[in-house]
């Protein structure tokens, strides 16, 4: 049936592949743009979770992971330092409670 | 194909199946509902891949076959048909033919050989129990779930029982507050046997089921759960996903103890809730309980204006101030259905434990928010 094709209209196959060949091209360089904008995403999080985690001065673990709490972050083991919605979370909460330092009680 | 059957009989299936219908057409097939007959009985199917129904009644099938028809339109039309006899044809080139009276619909249909197939689970555990208390189990606990991410753990119920014993535990949270159910009374004892299931198959089982004694068999497998409950079979994904040690959070002692009629609080905290609705915050629903020697509620819009009411209960232990979203105690209030209510607290900051005071069943966490008086 393609060879049908060619043979009515020569020039219409080899045009339709150009533009196919063209849109592939920039999907392509989409993807490559994509590429590189989530290994800098990366590094930029990486370089920010080592800010944050890297105790302040004086600081011991549990007020770090207390002061990140506060911050907006989990610090129960499930979903630590997701940003949280917000409202106090009852698994941070327990889980400073028993590391003897709830936060506010 | 071709079958006679009541159009009150085919609605009725058609609405069950109709809830686990895909609703995009990524896979056109999956927007249609899959109907067999064979053996005078008909089974209707629906899936979205996440959920699957299956519920079948008995008609009388003149030719055996199956059907997949479009959902959205067939739904439609039967819910439209007289309550009569139905007669359903499949006729060549994919089409179906729907006769009344002397009328007739002509419906063009997929290829039922598309269709998947359902899942054949083998069992790592069952659970067997009643329709009315699964029922009450699933609406008790999902209060607690959180309906944004619909693939989340916030919006799971967490399914246990231990090996021996046929009670089994629900468990829902939203991280700010925490429902459990148990069939025999909550013990704060480990289970082995745990599956994780999405919050919108329980609640469209808990939809379907009778309020009667009737029984309901669960099978849980390694991926999937069956729910087998009469002419009606549920499939479901189960989440890979951990739900968290929520055993640990939940209070052994209270400071402060209270027991009140549930409708008097109910409706208290619905005026509460109503005032404190805050437009910058549309979630936080702030209503303050003070306990001392009487329980005050109060809430304030900064621009709508303020509430206290006070509320006859007994009142044992320390006074205490307490902060919380009024919304998350007014849902656990409404599936209390015990007379009266116990709230038990521990300190300011500290959950707030919500449950019956007749029945050991179900209890309700709630995580009070920090106020500035308290900073």
């Amino acid at each position: 049936m393609n060879s049908n094709v060619q043979a009515k209209n020569p020039g219409t196959l080899s045009i339709a592949l150009g533009e196919l060949e063209g849109r592939l091209n920039e999907v392509l360089k989409e993807v490559r743009r994509l590429r590189n904008q989530a290994r800098t995403l990366e590094e930029e999080n990486q370089r920010l979770r080592a800010f944050m985690y890297s105790p302040l001065e004086g600081e011991n673990g549990r007020q770090q992971l207390l002061r990140l709490y506060q911050e907006g972050f989990h610090v129960c083991p499930l979903h630590f330092a997701r940003v949280r919605d917000g409202q106090g979370c009852l698994f941070c909460e327990g889980f400073l409670e028993k590391k003897g330092a709830f936060p506010y009680g | 194909m071709h079958i006679n059957c009541p159009q009150p009989d085919l609605l009725n299936a058609v609405q069950k199946v109709q809830r686990a219908v895909a609703t995009n057409d990524n896979l056109p097939y999956l927007t249609g509902i899959l109907i067999k007959a064979h053996n005078n009985k008909l089974t209707l199917h629906s899936t979205d891949l996440d959920l699957g129904i299956k519920f079948s009644f008995e008609t009388e099938v003149l030719i055996e076959g199956d059907i997949l028809l479009p959902a959205r339109i067939f739904a439609e039309m039967v819910r439209k048909l007289p309550p009569i006899d139905l007669s359903i044809k499949s006729l060549d080139n994919n089409m179906v033919e729907i006769t009344y009276h002397q009328s007739k619909i002509q419906l063009n249909c997929f290829d039922p050989s598309n269709f998947p197939s359902f899942p054949t689970v083998e069992a790592s555990f069952q659970i067997k129990s009643q329709a009315n208390i699964l029922k009450e189990a699933i609406r008790k606990v999902s209060i607690a779930t959180n309906s944004d991410d619909l693939q989340s753990i916030f919006n799971a119920i967490l399914l246990e029982k231990k090996q021996d014993q046929e009670s089994f535990n629900l468990v829902a949270t939203d991280t700010h507050r925490l429902a459990v159910y148990n069939s025999n009374g909550i013990r704060n004892s480990e289970t082995t046997l745990k599956a994780l299931v999405g919050s919108r198959a329980l609640n469209e089982l808990a939809r379907m089921l009778s309020n009667d004694e009737s029984q309901v068999i669960l099978t849980v497998g390694p991926n999937q759960i069956v729910v087998e409950h009469e002419n009606l079979v549920l499939y479901a994904r189960l989440l890979n996903d951990k739900f968290p040690h929520y055993r640990q959070i939940i209070p052994q002692s209270a400071s402060t103890t209270l027991k009140i009629n549930t409708k008097e609080l109910l409706e208290t905290t619905e005026r509460a809730t109503l005032l404190a609705r805050d437009e910058l915050k549309p979630r936080s629903h702030l209503v303050m309980l003070k306990i001392d020697d009487t329980l005050k509620i109060s809430s304030e819009a900064a621009e709508v204006g303020k509430l206290e009411e006070e509320l006859t209960a007994d009142i044992e232990g320390q006074p205490i101030e307490i902060a919380f979203n009024g919304r998350y105690l007014l849902d656990t209030l409404k599936v209390i259905d015990s007379q009266e209510v116990v709230l038990e607290m521990q300190a300011p900051l500290k959950p707030i434990v919500v449950k019956p005071a007749d029945n050991d069943n179900y209890l309700c966490l709630i995580l009070p928010v920090r106020i500035h008086k308290q900073l």
